[in-house]
């Protein structure tokens, strides 16, 4: 079969993934195996940091209000930390996010599409994230287990697929004030802080 | 002291216990530990407290004090709080300078603002002297000592003011091996009187400001400058000046600077005459140097680390990357921002150097 490879915009196929890498201007460390390099994919790993979202007193999360009235979003998470190769628990509904284990960069004319290796994605794990052209940190990852079963995975593992994109023109990732900076854990939720809510709670009011 | 005293000892050492039974450390010598202090506990809940004499309720009270100050430690060491990265540093730091791997670095967390600072209560006479009575009375063994190091809570990512950990471990190396009490018994030998207009407090300041002295330099051969600009940063110079306890700030810098650059340093010569016929390595640069301008950091992504000489530097990296921060790479960040993305790639550089080596190792 072959390869799929395009010049201006598409599918980053594994001879131009290895050259891009290979020149740093798509970065991906720690990678420990280079079989994580596919023909149309680098498998990404779990992280060592979690966060595990938790039921307390309040009935909701609030995404609209980020004042001190409310518990912060961070505040219905716990924060949790693994060993590589230790496993944790995924429980029937819940929500955890975790950062790859990888730290990346990415071109500003690549995007990344991350879901789950198709081993994982049968078991009733959901994950979809997008990572923008310019993104550098540990991609965040919202993992949901929508199966009726506890699953049980290991910090380390090569749960990820992500598909490398190209597009016609740069994009300055940095040309927007961004939320999240060269994060290394997972950050919980930071959507109280869009600055368009004081806008639209304005104008509900008005 | 009766031996009241030990039955609510007990009884707080208990509900530690029933506390930390589900801390998950991370490495299995914590837990060995751990381990070994609840088996102390429980040989300790056995006895017949009232049947002590006045000596053996004072020793007991004294092994109980030992197992809660080591639960207070590993409870702040469980993988979800220990401050991972950076005792990894510590521990390779530590291998250059003791060959026993009996030893086992913990960190205890503190809500003061800038508390930095090494337990010294339980030092290897206690340790060899509690353990010679346990093994007499009980059959038990300690095996590993605990390295204790506390740092502000606040502070425990913070990987440029937190480099001062060296300083620490600097203190425990010194008091394990009486470095500077070496140094004093030279200068004042017991069986010479002390010259006139000197007074034991004298002797006793001068000792306590060559301890300061040695966590200072033994800091520097990994970190560099970084303890010197973090102490710029804590110190007022109009309140500068020797205390009972530690020298200025400015003699302080100038000793570190002095010896970064390879200037002649008496003290230094002081400390490695003493450290060499103890079979103990000699103080000097231990670090590589990580150029700035070219480093990874440039590019927002983590440095690249291939030795521990590297990984020692990292903090050096991140102070000269933080000092030039509003004309360098960073600049267009928000001041906050900045030192956030600075603590970020430092963390994930050590991250990154310990994981590989691991996986390599496996």
């Amino acid at each position: 079969m072959s390869e799929i490879t395009t010049k201006d915009s598409g599918l980053i196929a594994k001879s131009e993934l290895l050259d891009l890498i290979q020149k740093e201007e798509l970065y991906i460390s720690p990678l420990l195996d280079v079989t994580q390099i596919g023909a149309i994919s680098v498998d990404l790993r779990v992280g060592t940091d979690f966060l595990a979202s938790k039921q307390g007193r309040d009935e909701y999360i609030d995404t609209t209000n980020n004042d001190t009235s409310t518990r912060p979003i961070k505040g219905h998470f716990s924060e949790s930390r693994r060993r590589l190769g230790e496993s944790f628990l995924l429980h029937s509904g819940q929500v955890i996010l975790f950062s790859t284990l990888e730290y990346l960069k990415l071109p500003e004319n690549v995007y990344a599409d991350l879901s789950l290796r198709s081993s994982y994605s049968r078991i009733g794990l959901n994950l979809s994230t997008l990572i923008q052209p310019g993104y550098c940190g540990c991609a965040s990852i919202e993992l949901v287990n929508s199966s009726n079963t506890t699953i049980k995975i290991l910090s380390g593992a090569r749960l990820i697929q992500a598909r490398f994109y190209k597009i016609p023109d740069n994009q300055e990732y940095f040309g927007k004030k961004r939320k999240y900076n060269c994060q290394v854990r997972p950050v919980s939720s930071k959507a109280n802080e869009d600055n368009d809510l004081t806008k639209l709670i304005r104008l509900n009011n008005s | 002291m009766d031996y009241s005293a030990i039955q609510l000892q007990l009884r707080q050492v208990d509900e530690a216990f029933s506390r930390s039974r589900i801390n998950v450390y991370s490495d299995t010598k914590k837990k060995c530990h751990f381990n070994e202090l609840h088996s102390l506990f429980v040989e300790i809940s056995k006895i017949e407290l009232s049947a002590l004499s006045p000596g053996d309720v004072e020793i007991h009270y004294n092994l109980l004090s030992f197992v809660l100050n080591g639960l207070e430690y590993l409870d702040n060491s469980t993988l979800n709080v220990i401050p991972y990265e950076l005792v990894s540093c510590l521990e390779l730091a530590l291998n250059d300078w003791i060959d026993d791997d009996n030893f086992i670095i913990v960190t205890s967390l503190s809500n003061k603002h800038i508390e930095y600072l090494l337990s010294t209560n339980f030092n290897s006479e206690t340790f060899l002297s509690t353990n010679r009575y346990i093994q007499g009375k009980y059959n038990l063994k300690i095996t590993n000592r605990l390295i204790r190091i506390t740092l502000p809570k606040s502070l425990s990512r913070d990987y440029l003011s937190s480099a001062v950990l060296y300083h620490e471990l600097g203190h425990f190396i010194d008091l394990e091996y009486n470095i500077s009490q070496k140094i004093l018994l030279k200068k004042y030998p017991p069986h010479i009187p002390i010259p006139i207009g000197v007074l034991p407090s004298d002797i006793n300041k001068e000792y306590r400001h060559t301890l300061e002295f040695f966590a200072d330099l033994f800091a520097a051969q990994y970190v560099n400058q970084s303890t010197n600009f973090f102490l710029q940063r804590i110190t007022t110079p109009s309140r500068d000046g020797d205390s009972e306890t530690h020298p200025s700030t400015a003699k302080r810098l100038q000793i570190v600077n002095d010896f970064i650059d390879g200037k002649p340093l008496e003290i230094l010569d002081e400390f490695n005459h003493v450290l060499s016929p103890s079979s103990l390595p000699a103080l000097k640069v231990r670090h590589s140097n990580l150029d700035p301008k070219i480093s990874d950091f440039k590019n927002l992504t983590p440095q690249k680390l291939k030795t521990p000489q590297e990984l020692h530097a990292i903090f050096k990296l991140a102070w000269d990357v933080w000092i030039d921060s509003e004309t360098n790479f960073l600049k267009d960040f928000e001041e906050k921002e900045r030192y956030h993305i600075i603590n970020n790639l430092v963390e994930k550089s050590i991250s990154n150097y310990t994981i590989q080596e691991k996986w390599n190792k496996a």
